[in-house]
């Protein structure tokens, strides 16, 4: 029932945009936002998308500017790491129960038009 | 010199303005025609409108005040227009401070044979939008192409930080100016500079140290019997010749125990008088001591507001002329416990700052046939122009010939250094990670490898890179949002944020939009500031969704996409979408500062007496000492907003604005007190109603009736310690409403409820049907018709005034969160 | 024969029209169907026409079971133009007493399978605004074309109010394309106990989405899921089998269980594993008690790390204590947790609550309190200038403020007394001008039902609502 992706947020944690791990010194974090506001301003085909822990989510040079400027303040950056540390649990859903989505619902009943992505 | 990049940085100040040129090794200050790196912020317009900027303008401030113009910067982004009377025209700040702006341009073009087409202009950290916007305009009018703003602290600390070197910590930058103060904490950690905190005062300067000094002469002039008004317009000329010599005797002063103030025949209104006055040292520091103490209070504000106490700082970079008084230097010293950053010219280094910055966001100001051509397949290459990194990332993209070369390779030209050919990706993207030497210019060869590895010279085939600091975006100096029609603020880019910046937010209509309603407006206030209230925060823009421009009605509560975006110009670009109706709006209105009447001014400054005078009762009665303390020591800022506004009926424009400001700063301090008061104040309202609800649902109501009674009560208490006002409210309304139904199922009520009414006929919204009403009513009474009386009380209702105050406090949004 | 059925039943007609016969849309529209029938078979039988037969069985296909036609052909063929005016023509029972809301309902269905252009909509959207009279339908009506404009909030909120609307203002086959739609919705991301609620717990039992429901009991081990052997029967009693099919051998695939056995509580250690736990229960987002747990395990964590992020502030050069940094890491989970809680206010309820979740409760029911306040505002004036919207429009608010108040109900019932003392003057008088000043018997009638049913607290008030009621059911 949720209209939004509730974990986005989340994903935009800055040292998932910045592709770096918590103990990045801040020359590593300069480093690396510099180098990806350089790839997205030519337009590199990857680097759009990102990987986390919870999934892939996107950025550009807005997101990657916030990143940069969240992990400059100490205080910001105590938080995130705090929030970035996180190691998904196995997806193993407990077998008395088939709690998944039905993904085909609309278009098993010809409906697919009926629902905003 | 046009073979090397040309960074352009100017300092627009209050006084003087100076142009500085960074080279990617050096600076450079620009000299300009009469051979200082100082230039007057004085613009004159003579009869033929020849205008006429700096020292050869400033000589007239004395002869022609009234075509020559001074001290301008801070009537930026207000409607204000300095009228030239011999040339018949009149100009805005923003154009004045674009002759100036021009003239360093010229003096560039003199010095380098250039003419920069781009360059970074400094402001104060505190400017506001339609400021800061104001300053961009200005700068495209003198001819720049393309221009980026840095806050004046910055940019100190820029040139502070490239001269000192690398030393970790934090440090501060104290910059009072001719006419503002900025105060910035920063902090160096492994070569990037941070701006921690921003405070400031946008009146108070050097210019307030000569007015000073200037009372001081007046008080010594009144004695003598020679009375000079400032709120005497027919005064204003001898003020200025006062003025002017105030201020060389100011600068004497920092040398001299003693000052004489010297003008032969000074006219004051037709009678003659002359000046011969001795200032001493002693008699002005006692007259700007206060001055002083007040930029100090608000350093340790700043410094407390991040934690830092006495002997936390490295340093203290002093900035603007002003700063040479020894008394200033002696209490900042004292004050702040740290050393001055040395070597450092407080006249020019926002100048070479600004200049410094342009180089690390690569503004080059030459215009660009002038960059070196060479051929060769084109690669775009994305790199810092300056760093504190000594391994930074080259990023590029090959443009043409993507298919044939496989392959890049970067070379240092002292040879000492070169990358490993590094394989280019399908979309013929590569990153390559330099090695820079330290503290200097680098320059690099890019080449392309073909598929047998044959070097292929692209376009451009260098580039260079600075190794000094990183500088990270600046930062936006006071929050941005939206007021909403709850008078409160959804802030959009919080202070700090840095720039650019966008960001999106889905608001709510709070009323019923009918498309074609004559005159109706859907309004989306935007304002900066770090009051929750909104009605607190300054005005900056109004995005207006007219009626007119529907083409089907809005519903209340309908969705509106807020865009808000700046960029680092302090541009504001806003835009609403609506996708009930599928209609885009982005037409801001409303940026300047709208001109106040000086009746305005003083009308506002009796009622903010009046309110103080109420509040400071309020607190002794209460016994709330902290309160007390809190307005006593702010009602001299009334006191100081009068005597502005006493000057400003003498035409000082500058005062009009202080005064202005004070009176704003002044009511947001009203309001922070009058909502702490109102919090005890809601618990004992709800004691109160409660108490009579209950005697009338005790007597004349139900059980149900008294066990929700019993409970809404105890939930609205709950609500009060939990100091959610929204909550308390809305139990409260239930309880008079409990309270309500049982009251009126007394036999007398609806008759009390009438005299109630026909006591107030003359506050009706239709005085004569009410009066209609309440002789209807009085008969009814007569014949025991309580059903006609009730009838007649509910109508009445309907005529009752409607209160509209709330929706104006919050600039009349039409918005609400969801 | 022909004839004189034709002349009996104009006569028949004549005194209907008179008012002097008071006769069920229904039964009219069957007799007229005969009507036609009869006479074009006396015409074809008259004439020997060479396809006679032919005609007679399309007619009679056309006239008794156009909703089969509608649904296995003309909604297939993706014309909604077409669909929309066979609903005219054939005037298909479920329908019948709101024609232009059911081709418009019949029209949005055809374009349901790709989604529509801005000229289909638009075309349809003309058609419902011409409607009248607008009920049940049309609220379904506008439901489609919400939906089909992507606004699925609006959507959700007019299949609620359709769902339960009185059953005199909606039939049985249009309540169904509203509570189906709600199924699927939930089903499609997996809100399996709503899918339960929504099955098992609507006004009408309806069988597909009951079917569903069941199915859903065994998919989240409910203990009163049934067996196969139970299962088979409803699932093959209910139509849209073969969509559903691989739902059921989902579901079968899960054992019964009889007793609801505990979660077993992870034993989270440290604060990483407990934040997969919480981002795995926001993921899933449909048990509240999971994300109770999760919540309150993240919780747990925090206070023993502030030795740790007070070292972590000193070494990078922070200035704040690292109290600052917990209460600012709480107010963030709670802002993770509230947009959860305000999509699906019964993931709170029956969790047990700790601080943090009771003020994301709060901080959604701040809101939800905050848009009904508006929506009564703008109620109040309106009634007050005299001034209404389009009738289709009329029904769109009337569902956004109908389902924040029954957002703020799930999330916590016994609001209610306060709920109603907020909405009842407001709503009440707005219906009343609509009934008395603008006509709109079936909005203000359903407005009366909701305030009846909330109306526990408030004797006065319930007497009042009654009243309104019994006028609002002798006007449709």
């Amino acid at each position: 029932m949720t209209r939004h992706d509730p974990l986005a947020d989340w994903r935009s944690n800055p040292f998932f945009v910045l592709e770096i791990a918590t103990d990045a010194t801040p020359t590593e974090v300069e480093r690396a936002g510099q180098r990806l506001l350089g790839l997205l301003a030519i337009g590199s085909a990857t680097a759009g998308t990102y990987q986390t822990p919870l999934g892939p989510a996107t950025r550009n040079a807005d997101r990657v500017r916030q990143a940069l400027a969240a992990l400059r303040d100490p205080e910001q950056r105590v938080l995130h790491e705090l929030w970035a540390n996180v190691v998904p649990m196995g997806g193993q859903e407990p077998s008395h129960a088939d709690t998944g989505p039905w993904k085909e619902a609309e278009h098993a009943l010809g409906w697919s038009g009926l629902w905003a992505r | 010199m046009t073979k090397r990049p040309l960074y352009v940085g100017i300092d627009l100040g209050t006084t003087n303005s100076t142009v500085a040129v960074f080279d990617g090794e050096e600076v450079t200050l620009i000299r300009n025609s009469m051979g200082s790196v100082l230039t007057p912020s004085v613009v004159r317009i003579d009869a033929r409108g020849n205008v006429t900027v700096g020292a050869r303008a400033r000589r007239f401030l004395d002869t022609d005040p009234a075509n020559t113009r001074s001290e301008f910067k801070r009537l930026m982004g207000t409607t204000h227009r300095l009228e030239f009377p011999a040339s018949g025209t009149s100009r805005q700040p923003e154009e004045l401070s674009a002759e100036v702006l021009k003239s360093l341009r010229q003096d560039v073009a003199d010095q380098l044979g250039v003419a920069p087409e781009r360059a970074v202009v400094s402001v104060p950290a505190l400017f506001e939008l339609h400021q800061t916007a104001a300053a961009s305009n200005a700068a495209l009018r003198a001819g720049f192409e393309r221009v980026e703003l840095i806050q004046e602290p910055v940019a100190s600390a820029i040139a502070a930080g490239w001269t000192q070197g690398g030393s970790n910590g934090p440090w501060l930058v104290y910059d009072l100016g001719g006419g503002t103060f900025d105060v910035s904490l920063l902090e160096t950690r492994e070569g990037l500079l941070r701006v921690v905190g921003h405070d400031g005062d946008n009146f108070l300067g050097g210019r307030d140290f000569d007015r000073a000094l200037m009372d001081l002469a007046l008080t010594k002039l009144a004695a003598g019997g020679s009375i000079i008004d400032r709120a005497n317009p027919k005064h204003a000329r001898a003020l200025r010749q006062l003025r002017l010599a105030a201020e060389e005797a100011k600068i004497e002063l920092t040398r001299a125990g003693e000052a004489p103030i010297f003008i032969a025949n000074l006219d004051v209104d037709g009678q003659v008088v002359d000046v011969d006055l001795v200032m001493t040292r002693s008699e002005y520091e006692a007259a700007i001591g206060p001055l002083v103490d007040r930029s100090l209070g608000i350093c340790t504000r700043l410094l407390a507001t991040h934690g830092l106490g006495e002997g936390a700082l490295e340093r203290v970079v002093l900035v603007g002329g002003p700063t040479v008084t020894p008394l200033l230097r002696e209490r900042v010293r004292a004050v702040l416990g740290a050393d001055f950053g040395e070597g450092l010219d407080p006249m020019t280094l926002v100048a070479q700052g600004a200049a410094l910055f342009a180089g690390t966001v690569a503004l080059d100001g030459r215009p660009a046939a002038q960059a070196p051509a060479s051929t060769g397949p084109r690669v775009w290459l994305q790199f810092p122009a300056m760093t504190s990194d000594l391994s930074p990332y080259v990023v590029g993209k090959l443009l043409e010939q993507s298919d044939t070369i496989k392959q890049v390779k970067i070379t240092r030209t002292d040879g000492e250094w070169q990358s490993d050919p590094t394989p280019c990706e399908a979309d013929g993207t590569f990153t390559v990670m330099v090695r820079l030497l330290p503290r200097q210019n680098t320059t690099f060869e890019v080449q392309g490898l073909d598929g047998s590895g044959q070097a292929v010279t692209l376009q451009p085939a260098t580039f260079s890179i600075t190794h000094g600091m990183t500088l990270g975006d600046p930062p936006l100096s006071r929050s941005v949002g939206v007021a909403l029609a709850n008078d409160r603020v959804q802030v959009y880019f919080n202070r700090g944020s840095p720039l650019p910046i966008r960001r999106v937010f889905v608001l709510h209509t709070v009323e019923t939009v009918h498309p074609g309603t004559e005159g109706h407006v859907l309004k989306v206030p935007i304002v900066q500031g770090e009051f929750t209230w909104a009605h607190l925060c300054r005005l900056v823009g109004t995005l207006e969704i007219p009626s007119s421009e529907l083409n089907a009605p809005l519903p209340v509560g309908s969705e509106v996409e807020l865009m808000l975006e700046l960029d680092r110009g302090g541009q504001l670009r806003a835009q609403a979408r609506i996708p009930g109706i599928d209609r885009i709006f982005d037409r801001v209105a409303l940026l300047m500062t709208p001109q106040v009447s000086l009746e305005a001014l003083a009308d506002a400054l009796t009622k903010l007496r009046t309110r103080a005078a109420d509040l400071s009762r309020a607190a002794f009665s209460d016994r709330s000492g902290k309160t007390a303390a809190r307005l006593s020591a702010a009602i001299p800022r009334l006191d100081e907003a009068e005597q502005n506004i006493r000057a400003a009926h003498g035409g000082d424009l500058d005062a009009c604005e202080q005064a202005r400001r004070s009176l704003s700063d002044f009511d947001a301090l009203l309001a922070e007190i009058e909502a702490e008061q109102a919090w005890p104040e809601l618990g004992r309202r709800i004691e109160e109603r409660f108490a009579v609800s209950l005697s009338w649902v005790a007597g004349y109501g139900n059980d149900a009736e008294r066990a929700t009674l019993n409970d809404t009560y105890q939930a609205c208490k709950r609500a009060f310690v939990a100091r959610d006002p929204d909550e308390v409210e809305r139990q409260l309304a239930v309880i008079e409403r409990l309270g309500s139904a049982a009251y009126f199922r007394h036999p007398g009520a609806w008759e009390w409820e009438f005299e109630h009414y026909a006591a107030r006929v003359g506050e009706s919204t239709d005085i004569r049907r009410a009066a209609e009403l309440v002789a209807k009513g009085r008969e009814a009474i007569r014949q025991r018709d309580v059903v006609t009386v009730e009838r007649i009380v509910r109508e009445l209702w309907t005529l009752a005034p409607v209160d509209h105050d709330e929706q104006k406090l919050g600039h009349g949004s039409g918005l609400r969160m969801r | 024969m022909g004839a004189v059925a034709g002349i009996i039943i104009a006569i028949f007609i004549g005194r209907l029209l008179y008012g002097s016969i008071k006769v069920p849309t229904v039964v009219l529209v069957c007799a007229a169907k005969l009507t036609v029938l009869g006479i074009t078979s006396g015409f074809v039988q008259a004439t020997e026409m060479p396809a006679g037969e032919f005609i007679r069985v399309v007619l009679l296909v056309l006239i008794w079971a156009p909703t089969t036609i509608l649904r296995w052909i003309v909604v297939p063929l993706r014309m909604p133009r077409l669909a929309y005016w066979t609903v005219m023509i054939c005037w298909p029972l479920g329908v019948v007493k709101e024609l232009r809301a059911g081709g418009v309902i019949f029209g949005a269905l055809a374009l349901a399978r790709t989604g529509a252009s801005d000229e289909a909509i638009r075309w349809l959207e003309q058609r419902l605004r011409g409607a009248e009279p607008m009920q049940g339908a049309a609220v379904v009506a506008a439901g489609l074309l919400a939906a089909l404009r992507k606004d699925d909030d609006l959507a959700r909120r007019l299949f609620a109010v359709a769902d339960r609307m009185d059953k005199r203002l909606i039939s049985r086959s249009v309540r169904a394309i509203a509570r189906d739609w709600l199924v699927v919705d939930a089903a499609r991301v997996g809100n399996w106990q709503r899918v339960i609620r929504l099955g098992r717990g609507g006004s009408s039992w309806l069988r597909w989405s009951y079917s569903m429901a069941r199915i859903a009991e065994r998919l989240t081990g409910d203990p009163r899921a049934w067996r196969g052997w139970q299962l088979w029967p409803c699932f093959l009693l209910a139509p849209r089998r073969r969509a559903t099919y691989p739902l059921l051998r989902r579901a079968l695939a899960v054992p019964v269980r009889r007793s609801a056995q505990p979660e077993p509580t992870p034993s989270v250690a440290e604060l990483p594993l407990a934040l997969g736990g919480l981002a795995r229960a926001i993921d899933g987002a449909s048990d509240g008690a999971a994300l109770a747990r999760a919540i309150d395990a993240v919780d747990r964590q925090l206070d023993p790390m502030r030795d740790a992020i007070e070292q972590r502030l000193n070494a990078l050069g922070g200035r704040s204590d690292a109290g600052a940094i917990l209460s600012a890491f709480r107010q963030r989970l709670i802002e993770l947790v509230a947009p959860l809680i305000e999509d699906d206010p019964y993931l709170a309820r029956e969790a047990q609550r700790s601080s943090i979740l009771e003020q994301a409760i709060w901080q959604v029911r701040r809101r939800l309190f905050g848009d009904l306040e508006a929506r009564c505002k703008d109620y109040r004036e309106r009634t007050q200038d005299g001034s209404a919207l389009d009738l289709v429009d009329e029904w769109e608010a009337w569902a956004m403020l109908h389902g924040s108040a029954d957002q703020l109900l799930e999330l916590d019932p016994t609001v209610e007394s306060l709920l109603f003392q907020t909405v009842f003057a407001p709503v009440c008088n707005f219906a009343a001008f609509q009934h008395n000043g603008r006509k709109r018997i079936a909005l203000a009638h359903d407005m009366f039902i909701w305030l009846l049913r909330h109306a526990r607290s408030d004797a006065q008030a319930r007497e009042l609502l009654a009243k309104n009621v019994q006028a609002g059911i002798a006007g449709i």
